[in-house]
């Protein structure tokens, strides 16, 4: 059975205090306390910001995050349909999503859908493996192996005493979506409120190769709609402080069309997803010290159904309610070398719905965070050290307990503009985390396996960036290097016979690769001339092998579903307010499981979209009409094998925004 | 645009050069050898027949796929030889093939679909020129095997697995798999005459496996829950319907003249054995007939035109597995590397 993730958009009215380092303009927290550095603005995919997503048009942030340098997307198709990503060889349960400040978890299995997290509304999505001194980020992000960041326009107090946006689109596969969104801000408080909706038949035409014959299908059972409101409020106490609360709801419903099973078409599942959020936080700054405290409720309620089940029913209904409430601070006090953070949070999640599959789980999670910071007159030296606990128990009369260490330590250079015609920035980075299995993999059925441990991440990275600080050739490069190990793997396996599945903690799994990043701009500053040219390109390797056991046939082999190659190459040319955006992704072949055997090999593909878009102006209105033509090459493909995504199809949108 | 796409493409095959090479498609006759049902895996579309001749010690691979041109579909679960046909049973793509025995050429393919409800399939015994097919849905379909028509569908327990023909009877291991942690412990018996279910005999929890030996007695493991209920065997007597009960540990059956193979592989710990009962006694004769080296003992069938033994091992259930030919001694003679998963065996004499 399969259960999927659904999202909600978080308003938070309030700007982000301070962004990742890599992305920062000045390299501090208090630019006013801290003798560094300017001009550091490195160009790369790790940060999409708003003009780069309107132009590329993504379904979802799923496309968005295969632009990213080692990230790898599984996608079984679809609007809405289940999508992870795996970074740099790691699993999707290592990262964290957050969305203006508030994580997304799913407890129950452990991966967030990005398939279903929309990106109307986001106007800065970045990803951070390193360790980060943003004061918006939970403490439950910070630990975890790697974080994706989401900002949204929502989330950003506007200068404006009024600014809306709102959207209208269509495209193939009887797709309608739609959003808007209202913001009012005054001196001592902001609000605002937003509404979106998508629809879709999503049955779409696919062609597979079955032995000799090419065969010509559609996707059936594969309709979806989704709609969500959200609603915030922001006070601002004085100069220092302010305090937001908000709520966000939405509500999917969507058709699971299943793998792609030869000679037999039949599917007819369906899944309701119901997501109510909750959310208050307090920002204070006095002196040298930021801190911040915040709370989340959470409750997920997911009715799946099978109506032509085969058992005695004749139908299988199973519904499923998490709840989760999280309480956090963050405090970080900068000096004039020395930085210092601390951090605590504490997290209860609580399942229940159909007691005879998984009981109903209870799972309590601490963590305390504590990160100092050097700053050199070269190198700047990082050291962070988290605790965690987790109690846990059943009604099935399992518990469990955990207690978890995790160290990380960083060094990385100054940059100083003063000097040198260009800025390098080195990065080495060592770092372990841990992802907790879900309670999909503790308690599902026969499945369900109360033994497993987390699965353990060491992770050990270079990252080298430069970027010319004259600008005749407006150009940023950076590469990273990594090795990473993974222990403790939870795997579901089939044991007994093919229907009796278990997860288990089986694989060892090493990581060496390396990632390069171009960005090119001509002319340089263009915010003078009519004609503008950018040009972003990346390559990402990852050798990611078995190294469980040297005995087995897969060991040494690539682990399934991970390219060891893939790459982006973006073209945009502007001229005025019209533009042409041609974007490209290539991924090689894959093996559908750990055995690298011809029979199981994936074939690699190559996609191409390309966006056509105009801008219109009237006084402080904006229209831009958007028209992407996705897959253009229609390309026949797969992410995972049975899993046929679309062919050649079309959206168009057209955006109003006001200031 | 093309331009680009064409350096694209470049770029992926000379990154992506391991090209698999398919073997040509083989032009052999069935004789001196086995075919091996590979059950593949879930949702993978990777069912497949291997071939495996004795004499040469080679072994096709896909040997469906290069016979038909074709794939076989999703999760294959049960392949006789009945007359001059063959049947696999395809279980998540509904069908049933039907195969030369002489070529191994498709014949047919029947689809077990009825409406928009897919019957699931999963096992196949022939009798009196019928094909009587286990579906998940709770009965078993009686096809004809000259039109292969669906003729009759005779309402059983749910979720039936196995199923033999012995005494001028079918028996039908009713699983209930799908109902967990409900399980049904039956095996339906049908009369080939009136082609009804005529009583159900209470076995252990979650009954499978079934054969029948020589003497015409019925076998079936009944394997439990996977947790504190143990797999076990059960005797059933098919003229009085008595049931006997043992208490050693059962996974697989196999049946060698008056002698069954009794199969068993220990997911915890590892350990796999395969033993020997002499069904006449009743009794366990060797608990360790084979030296199955650990193998994950998948499925057992004694080929009695070479009087060997041989042992399908599923190893890690995704990785493509091996199966190992003994002696009726029991000693290990050789290996074969077939597909993913292999299970039923059928064997073809020189």
């Amino acid at each position: 059975m399969r259960l999927f993730l659904s999202i909600t958009m978080l308003i938070p009215l309030v700007s982000f205090g301070q962004e990742d380092s890599l992305a920062l303009r000045n390299d501090t927290l208090d630019i006013k306390q801290i003798t560094v550095v300017s001009e550091w603005r490195l160009r790369t995919y790790e940060i999409i910001k708003e003009e780069q997503i309107r132009e590329l048009q993504p379904n979802d942030v799923g496309e968005l995050v295969q632009k990213i340098p080692g990230f790898s997307l599984r996608s079984y198709g679809g609007l809405g349909g289940l999508k992870t990503a795996t970074v740099r060889g790691l699993g999707a349960g290592f990262n964290a999503i957050v969305v203006d400040g508030f994580s997304l978890p799913n407890v129950q299995t452990g991966q967030v859908n990005l398939g279903q997290l929309k990106a109307d509304n986001i106007v800065r999505l970045s990803f951070s493996g390193d360790e980060s001194w943003n004061i918006y980020a939970p403490v439950g992000a910070i630990v975890q192996g790697n974080s994706l960041m989401i900002k949204t326009f929502e989330g950003e107090h506007s200068q404006e005493s009024v600014s809306a946006r709102a959207n209208v689109g269509m495209g193939s596969f009887g797709r309608y979506e739609g959003f808007g969104a209202i913001k009012v801000s005054r001196k001592r408080w902001y609000a605002s409120i937003s509404a979106d909706g998508r629809l879709a038949d999503g049955e779409y035409p696919f062609k597979f190769q079955n032995g000799q014959t090419l065969i010509s299908e559609t996707r059936t059972n594969n309709q979806y709609s989704d709609g969500g409101m959200r609603g915030n409020l922001g006070i601002r106490t004085n100069k220092s402080g302010h305090f937001r609360l908000g709520y966000a709801r939405q509500g999917i419903e969507q058709a699971l069309p299943g793998a792609m099973i030869l000679y037999n078409s039949t599917s007819d599942e369906l899944l309701e997803t119901r997501l109510n959020r909750a959310f208050v936080d307090g920002y204070m700054s006095i002196r040298r010290w930021k801190t911040r405290i915040y709370g989340l409720h959470q409750s997920r309620n997911v009715l799946y159904t099978d109506p032509t089940y085969l058992n005695q029913q004749g139908f299988l209904q199973q519904q499923y309610v998490t709840r989760m409430s999280e309480l956090g601070g963050v405090t970080i006090r900068t000096l004039q070398k020395w930085w210092f953070s601390a951090g605590v949070q504490g997290r209860t999640t609580k399942l229940s719905g159909s007691e005879d599959q998984l009981g109903t789980p209870i799972r309590k999670h601490g963590i305390v965070l504590a990160r100092l910071r050097f700053v050199g007159r070269i190198w700047q030296y990082g050291v962070k050290a988290s605790g965690q606990y987790i109690n846990e128990w059943n009604t099935n009369d399992s518990k469990r307990d955990y207690l978890a260490f995790n160290p990380e330590v960083s060094i990385r250079n100054k940059i100083n503009s003063a000097t040198g015609s260009r800025h390098w920035r080195h990065v080495l980075l060592y770092k372990r985390s841990f992802r907790l299995p879900s309670f999909n993999e503790l308690y599902f059925g026969t499945i369900g396996n109360t033994n497993l441990r987390p699965e353990r991440a060491d992770q050990l990275r270079y990252q080298l960036s430069v970027v010319p600080v004259e600008r005749k050739l407006d150009l940023d490069i950076r590469t990273s290097m990594y090795a990473n190990l993974v222990s403790d793997k939870i795997v579901a396996i089939p044991t007994q016979n093919l229907f009796v599945w278990s997860i288990q903690n089986i694989d060892r799994v090493g990581i060496l690769g390396g990632d390069a990043e171009v960005f090119f701009e001509y002319p340089s500053n263009r915010h003078t001339r009519k004609w503008w040219f950018k040009a972003n390109a990346n390559y990402s390797f990852q050798y990611a092998v078995d190294i469980t056991d040297a005995e087995e046939p897969t060991y040494g082999h690539q682990v399934a579903y991970i390219p060891q190659h893939s790459g982006n190459a973006d073209f945009s040319l502007h001229h005025d307010k019209v533009g042409l955006r041609l974007s490209n992704m290539f991924v090689s072949h894959r093996y559908a499981l750990n055995e690298n055997t011809s029979f199981n090999l994936v074939k690699g593909f190559h996609l191409m979209d390309a966006t056509v878009f105009g801008t219109f102006k009237l006084k402080s209105m904006k229209l831009t009409l958007r028209a992407t033509v996705k897959n253009i090459l229609n390309t026949q493909y797969a992410y995972i094998r049975s899993y046929p995504m679309p062919g050649r199809n079309f959206l168009i949108s057209l955006q109003y925004a006001f200031h | 645009m093309r331009f680009i796409s064409t350096c694209f493409l470049f770029s992926v095959f000379l990154t992506a050069c391991k090209k698999p090479v398919q073997p040509d498609a083989p032009d052999v006759s069935l004789d001196g050898g086995m075919l091996v049902l590979c059950e593949g895996l879930f949702q993978q579309n990777n069912s497949s027949i291997s071939w495996v001749d004795f004499d040469n010690e080679m072994v096709i691979n896909h040997f469906f796929e290069k016979k038909a041109g074709r794939q076989l579909g999703d999760t294959g679960n049960d392949m006789i030889r009945y007359g001059s046909k063959m049947y696999v049973v395809v279980n998540i793509s509904s069908t049933v093939e039907v195969l030369s025995v002489k070529s191994g050429h498709s014949l047919a393919q029947i689809s077990m679909i009825e409406g928009a409800q897919a019957k699931q399939p999963r096992s196949v015994a022939g009798g009196k020129g019928k094909l009587f097919v286990t579906c998940y849905d709770g009965y078993v379909d009686v096809i004809d095997t000259t039109t292969f028509e669906i003729e009759n569908r005779i309402p059983v327990g749910s979720n039936p697995e196995g199923i033999v023909y012995s005494n001028g009877k079918l028996f039908v291991s009713n699983s209930g798999g799908l109902n967990f942690p409900n399980y049904d412990s039956t095996v339906s018996v049908i009369d080939l005459a009136s082609m009804t279910e005529i009583e159900k005999i209470a076995v252990g929890v979650n009954p499978g496996p079934i054969v029948v030996d020589h003497e015409g007695d019925v076998y079936v493991i009944s394997r439990g829950d996977y947790g504190a209920i143990p797999s076990r065997m059960h005797k059933i007597d098919p003229g009085t319907s008595s049931v006997t009960n043992f208490t050693f540990d059962a996974s697989t059956l196999g049946v060698m003249n008056d002698r069954l193979l009794v199969g068993h592989t220990d997911f915890v710990g590892g350990e796999s054995s395969v033993a020997l009962f002499d069904a006449a006694s009743e009794s366990i004769m060797s608990s360790n007939w084979l030296n199955t080296n650990n193998a994950t003992v998948y499925n057992l069938a004694y080929n009695p035109s070479n009087d060997r033994i041989y042992l399908s091992d599923a190893g890690d259930f995704s990785a493509a597995g091996y199966v190992h030919e003994y002696s009726s001694a029991g000693s290990l003679i050789r290996s074969f590397h077939v597909s993913i998963n292999p299970s039923k065996m059928v064997f073809f004499a020189p």
